[in-house]
């Protein structure tokens, strides 16, 4: 407690000491009212410098402590304060504590976050989300992929905007909005995915109204569409020969048997049918073998341009027949290449055959062979009907026939055979084609 | 009508022309898969969902037309409105061709096509992705992308040129086929048109950011 006391002595002259801590005592000597206050002016200096002397750790205390808890504030948890033992040590533990703790929540909260973002993205499945309006809030990689037309730039925007579909806004709209959860399979795009949206309303996500999942389903249905293909043209192409061989077993059963010319007539028949049904069988398993690897291939070294002239040699009068020019064009010299001769025949011979099938009396087919570095490219060109450019990518499918009105008389196995031998020899076939122009098929084949 | 509730309205009506834009590209292109496929099924549902999108045209006229009369929009505001309402009478209009096309495939019944489609497809594919990016730039308010979109309409006169050239070779050629290539004429004809539907909507993107009415890129047709 600081204590003033003044003593007079004498009219002018003036004594005070102020005892402002009991350790000090000032003492200002002077006359009249103005050494009153030259003396005050001193106490206070005295006592203000004191005081700051005395304060001003206490003050950069609670100033670090300040700081750090706006650093907490702020999302900071690394930094910790110095605990001390004056009488903030109790404040400055606590801020550390709530700092370590905060700082493991948000690392825990953080790494969940993390976890889960790469298990959305991750899915094949498209995901998003949408809050209450329809915006978009979350999409996942998958969903980015789908839906590009926004790009980046879709979180924020209407569902519509981004998926611009209106079936699916539709189901999506309905969860967020009134908490319909819903499944459906709609064709998507100009692509035509088959897609099986799945939408959900979800509670206590924030933002987060309605989650919704896209499964494309494209190649399932394809595949099952193949299937069905597949077994429908197998007994398909067996029961018409059947149907033959029954009908001329029964024809001689009923007497044809004892008239020898209509009898040789009707065994010719089945015999035709029975090759028919024969070859189905082969090319089946031929194929089957292929395509498993299970079928030997022999290897050997081969000229591409003898084999082109071989072919065309083959099929000349064929194609005579049919009113189609069929030439070779091939460099002089020998295009070597390692394949197995006998199914690169084939596959050769496949390519030729649909040609004169599919190609106009007056027409022509040109079968030639280019060389670059590391391939050699055979193509089968002709001025048929052509390929619409939806069928390009399935001709070489099983039993896929492009124009099933016009071309009957096939299987359906000859290209997919092609594509496996292609495949054998580590090559590819491709198909070019304008409607009513013709097409060119190109098989190429590594030289090695 | 406070301000935030008007831009709500405006905001749904745009969602709704992208909704609509969305069932009119759908009309389209199952109407010409229904011909290339010649699935008749597809063709009466493209016949019988025309009454959806025309609802639909209705529904965005009355919005319009609610909003005009309540809140006396000005300016961009009213241009965006107006635009809205025109490019809601294109995409009704789009639909009946599209309607058009699986009728003829119902016409044609039974009948073979008298060849490949490919011009056909590739004239309608390219104008569902035209009327796709059309309305992209009418949400992005993009007046660039909606002038290069109606330039791309050059290239559906040229396939319906040389689709049409094709078929009339075809009738020249088998005469009593004259019917069912009249019938794919009249496919091409349709789908020109829907490309031309494209442009106007362009059109009015452009109108609808820069305030001028401009005819960008006449059709031939």
């Amino acid at each position: 407690m600081p204590r003033l006391r003044a003593f007079v002595v004498g009219a002018f002259a003036l004594y005070i000491a102020v005892e402002a801590v009991s350790l000090l005592v000032v003492r200002v000597a002077g006359g009249g009212a103005w050494a009153t206050w030259i003396a005050f002016f001193f106490a206070s200096t005295v006592i203000a410098a004191i005081t700051v002397i005395l304060f001003a750790p206490r003050l950069r205390r609670i100033d670090d402590l300040a700081i750090a808890s706006r650093r907490l504030a702020s999302g900071e948890f690394d930094g910790r304060v110095d605990v001390g033992d004056d009488e903030f040590a109790g404040l400055a533990s606590s801020l550390n504590a709530a700092a370590e703790s905060f700082g493991r929540t948000v690392g825990a909260l953080t790494q969940e976050r993390a976890q889960l973002e790469a298990l959305l993205n991750a899915s094949s499945d498209a995901t998003v989300a949408v809050d209450t309006e329809g915006d978009v809030v979350y999409l996942n990689d998958a969903a980015r992929h789908l839906f590009p037309t926004m790009g980046d730039d879709a979180t924020g925007r209407p569902f519509i905007q981004v998926v611009r579909d209106h079936d699916l806004n539709e189901l999506v709209i309905a969860a967020a909005r009134s908490g319909e959860r819903s499944v459906r399979v709609v064709a998507y795009g100009q692509a035509q995915r088959w897609l099986q949206a799945t939408a959900v309303p979800i509670e206590g996500a924030g933002r987060w109204a309605a989650l919704s999942v896209f499964h494309d389903l494209t190649e399932v249905r394809r595949m099952e569409g193949m299937r069905r293909d597949f077994i429908s043209n197998v007994s398909h192409e067996l029961r018409t020969p059947l149907a033959g061989i029954r009908a001329a077993a029964e024809t001689l059963q009923e007497g044809a048997l004892e008239d020898p010319e209509a009898a040789q007539e009707f065994l010719g028949h089945i015999q035709r049918e029975t090759d028919r049904m024969t070859q189905l069988v082969e090319e089946l398993l031929e194929l089957s073998r292929i395509e498993s690897g299970a079928a030997p291939m022999h290897f050997a070294q081969i000229d591409a341009s003898a084999l082109i002239t071989d072919t065309v040699r083959r099929f000349g009068q064929q194609a005579e027949r049919a009113g189609l020019t069929l030439v070779a064009d091939v460099p002089a010299v020998p295009l070597s290449v390692i394949g197995d001769a006998e199914r690169l025949e084939r596959a050769l011979g496949n390519l030729v055959a649909n040609s004169l099938k599919f190609t106009p009396s007056g027409g022509s087919i040109t079968l030639s062979a280019n060389a670059t570095d590391g391939e050699v490219a055979i193509s089968v060109s002709d001025t048929g009907i052509g390929i619409d450019q939806q069928e390009q990518g399935r001709v070489f499918e099983r039993f896929y026939k492009a124009d099933r009105g016009r071309g009957g008389a096939g299987i359906g196995l000859g290209l997919a055979i092609v594509k496996h031998i292609a495949l054998a020899h580590e090559g590819t076939v491709s198909v070019e084609s304008r409607p009513g122009r013709g097409s060119t098929f190109t098989m190429r084949l590594p030289r090695r | 009508m406070t301000r935030e509730l008007f831009e709500k309205k405006l905001r749904e009506m745009q969602e709704d022309v992208l909704i609509m834009g969305s069932m009119v590209e759908k009309a389209v292109q199952r109407s010409i898969d229904s011909l290339r496929t010649r699935d008749a099924a597809l063709s009466n549902s493209v016949v019988s969902d025309d009454i959806a999108i025309n609802k639909k045209r209705y529904e965005i006229e009355d919005k319009c037309i609610h909003l005009i009369a309540l809140q006396a929009p000005m300016a961009a505001d009213l241009r965006i409105i107006v635009s809205i309402l025109f490019i809601s009478n294109e995409l009704e209009r789009m639909a009946d061709h599209a309607e058009g096309i699986a009728r003829i495939n119902l016409m044609l019944g039974e009948e073979a096509l008298t060849g490949p489609i490919g011009d056909i497809m590739l004239m309608g594919e390219k104008g569902i992705d035209m009327l796709r990016r059309s309305l992209t730039a009418f949400i992005e308010r993009d007046d660039a992308s909606a002038r290069s979109i109606c330039d791309e309409d050059d290239e559906i006169d040229a396939l319906y040129d040389s689709s049409y050239h094709t078929l009339i070779q075809d009738v020249i050629r088998t005469p009593q086929d004259v019917e069912r290539v009249t019938y794919l004429i009249w496919t091409c004809h349709n789908l020109e048109r829907i490309a031309d539907r494209v442009t106007n909507i362009c059109e009015r993107v452009i109108f609808m950011v820069t305030g001028e009415l401009e005819e960008i890129n006449v059709s031939r047709y």
